[in-house]
């Protein structure tokens, strides 16, 4: 029987070292935090105890960005065992990273590279996939990236890519709306058809960023607020796959605490809208 | 695996690297922007990010040698130096020493990246509990030649030739650096982390060369034959007893056993 998602538990935020005192020092209204899991994977000291202070106060995600889980060469199995003791310590709601590759051959370029869209990287990567997920005993969340180039080699399209890894791989899927939005700029399609091709059942949680727009393409930096056609995508995404565990990412410009949280109470509100109008 | 998918990773990378335009034949252009441009974002930001780590780990050397110098040597390092490391905190530990060629009439630059390299291990180096004089009383040592301290794993040494400590306060606190001056002698310099925060002071040599020791694995009696033969006019007793208490109370050592025992 094919994995399902597990029910949402809200609207959350990606924690950053800035906000820290702020969780630390009084209670914030954020239902669950999402931690970069690379921060904790340290041997001691600080970060580890703001860690487990704030998973004392929140339920955490772990979300990765360096699994490089498309990698031709194999995963890496020392970074595994780092990522399963961060697990244990934690406890999360669940564990994601991205349908990707960050380098090969001993080399990391620390980049969310995409995976040219055909059989045989699809091969591969449910593959690796499911090797992670045996390793780590647990499903893991796949996360859509932006892109900024598209391959000749491709003969699937990115919604079809993903829809197939996530079924042959059973896997839970972390939807990004913003990247659907800035690859769709970048590679000319319509991020609707995009959502449309995405099983509801798989979408355990949503990703919401802002991004830089150059002119001619646009790049995913999540230093600015959310833009309004992204904030359409989520309303279509919340129409399409109702409650779903979503939050902001913000990881450069960061503002206060309460500019984040106002962006999060826009989310809560849209998908609040489309809730009560499908039960009604 | 062989094939396609491993040619095109390998080309791909490459082009990120700077090693070759290969992978231009495999990327499509659109009716903006032409393959190479595409393939340039991810070759830019690749270098962006290691120099902002670089500029995050090494503070203290962007602030003194200013942004825009911190950048060219940045960016001459990661040209030399591809990342292989998993997680990008951990990227530019070879930094100190490219700096030390770099800035060869510049020594203080190296010795700066040198100490923030120092602190950052100290930042987040293994967890241990520091003992206290209590724990010590506690493993009832009866023949004092036999007892053995751990050196807590936050701490380390580094040895400047210049005032670079002194340099690295008053960049900290915003203030003017003093002018780099070599020192007569090499000064140790021991870090280590004290209620989460990172440390650091000046050891005398005697000190230094009690607190290697006990990095070593040496008993107290073994340590105090070597400092009474190194330097016959110590009054070994005296001092190993003060350092102790002062190790103790900074939270430098983290185990205490007795050999016999």
């Amino acid at each position: 029987m094919p994995i399902n998602r597990k029910e949402s538990p809200g609207f959350g935020l990606g924690l950053r070292t800035e906000h820290y005192a702020d969780f630390l020092n009084e209670p914030q209204p954020v239902d669950w935090l999402e931690v970069i899991s690379e921060n904790y994977m340290v041997p001691g000291g600080k970060p580890l105890v703001v860690l487990d202070k704030v998973r004392e106060r929140y339920p955490l995600a772990m979300h990765g960005v360096s699994l490089s889980l498309g990698a031709s060469d194999g995963l890496d199995f020392d970074y595994l065992a780092g990522l399963k003791k961060l697990a244990l310590r934690v406890d999360p709601l669940w564990i994601s990273d991205h349908l990707c590759w960050t380098g090969v051959h001993g080399k990391n370029t620390h980049d969310l590279l995409p995976l040219p869209y055909h059989e045989q990287a699809l091969t591969h990567v449910v593959k690796q996939i499911r090797q992670v997920q045996d390793y780590l005993e647990r499903p893991i969340l796949i996360e859509n990236v932006s892109s900024y180039v598209s391959f000749t080699d491709s003969t699937l399209s990115e919604w079809d890519f993903l829809r197939t890894v996530c079924e042959e791989a059973d896997c839970l899927l972390l939807l990004d709306v913003n990247n659907i939005y800035v690859s769709s700029f970048n590679h000319g399609f319509d991020p609707l058809t995009y959502l449309n091709a995405i099983p509801p059942h798989r979408v355990q949680q949503i990703h919401l960023a802002g991004h830089t727009h150059n002119g001619d393409h646009i790049v995913d930096t999540h230093d600015h607020p959310v833009v309004d056609p992204v904030w359409a995508l989520y309303a279509a995404a919340c129409e399409r796959f109702g409650t779903v565990a979503t939050m902001i990412e913000r990881d450069d410009h960061i503002p206060p605490l309460p500019e984040v949280l106002a962006e999060l109470d826009q989310a809560r509100r849209i998908a609040a809208a489309i809730n009560t109008r499908q039960v009604a | 695996m062989s094939g396609t998918l491993t040619d095109l990773q390998a080309a791909f990378q490459d082009y990120i690297l700077g090693h070759s335009d290969r992978a231009l034949a495999r990327v499509e252009s659109t009716h903006t922007l032409s393959a190479e441009r595409r393939l340039d974002i991810y070759h830019i930001a690749y270098r962006l990010r290691l120099a902002d780590v670089l500029a995050d780990t090494y503070e203290r050397v962007a602030q003194y040698i200013g942004e825009e110098n911190f950048d060219t040597a940045a960016r001459a390092f990661i040209e030399k130096n591809p990342s292989s490391t998993r997680n990008l905190r951990d990227y530019g530990t070879a930094f100190p020493s490219f700096l030390a060629s770099y800035y060869p009439s510049d020594p203080e630059v190296a010795e700066l990246a040198e100490m923030d390299a120092r602190l950052r291990y100290a930042f987040d180096a293994e967890d241990a509990d520091a003992i206290s004089m209590a724990d010590v009383a506690a493993a009832q040592p009866s023949n004092w030649d036999e007892v053995v301290f751990t050196l807590h794993p936050t701490a380390s040494f580094q040895a400047f030739r210049w005032n670079t400590p002194e340099i690295w306060t008053n960049v900290s606190e915003d203030e003017p650096p003093p002018l780099a001056t070599q020192l007569p002698q090499p000064v140790t310099w021991l870090f280590w982390r004290k209620e989460l925060q990172p440390h650091f002071r000046s050891l005398a040599p005697e000190e230094h060369a009690a607190l290697q020791a006990i990095a070593n694995g040496q008993t107290f009696g073994e340590i105090c034959a070597m400092l009474a033969d190194t330097w016959p006019t110590l009054d070994v007793t005296t001092h190993l007893a003060t350092w102790l208490r002062v190790w103790l109370e900074d939270g430098v050592l983290s185990g205490v056993t007795c050999e016999s025992s």
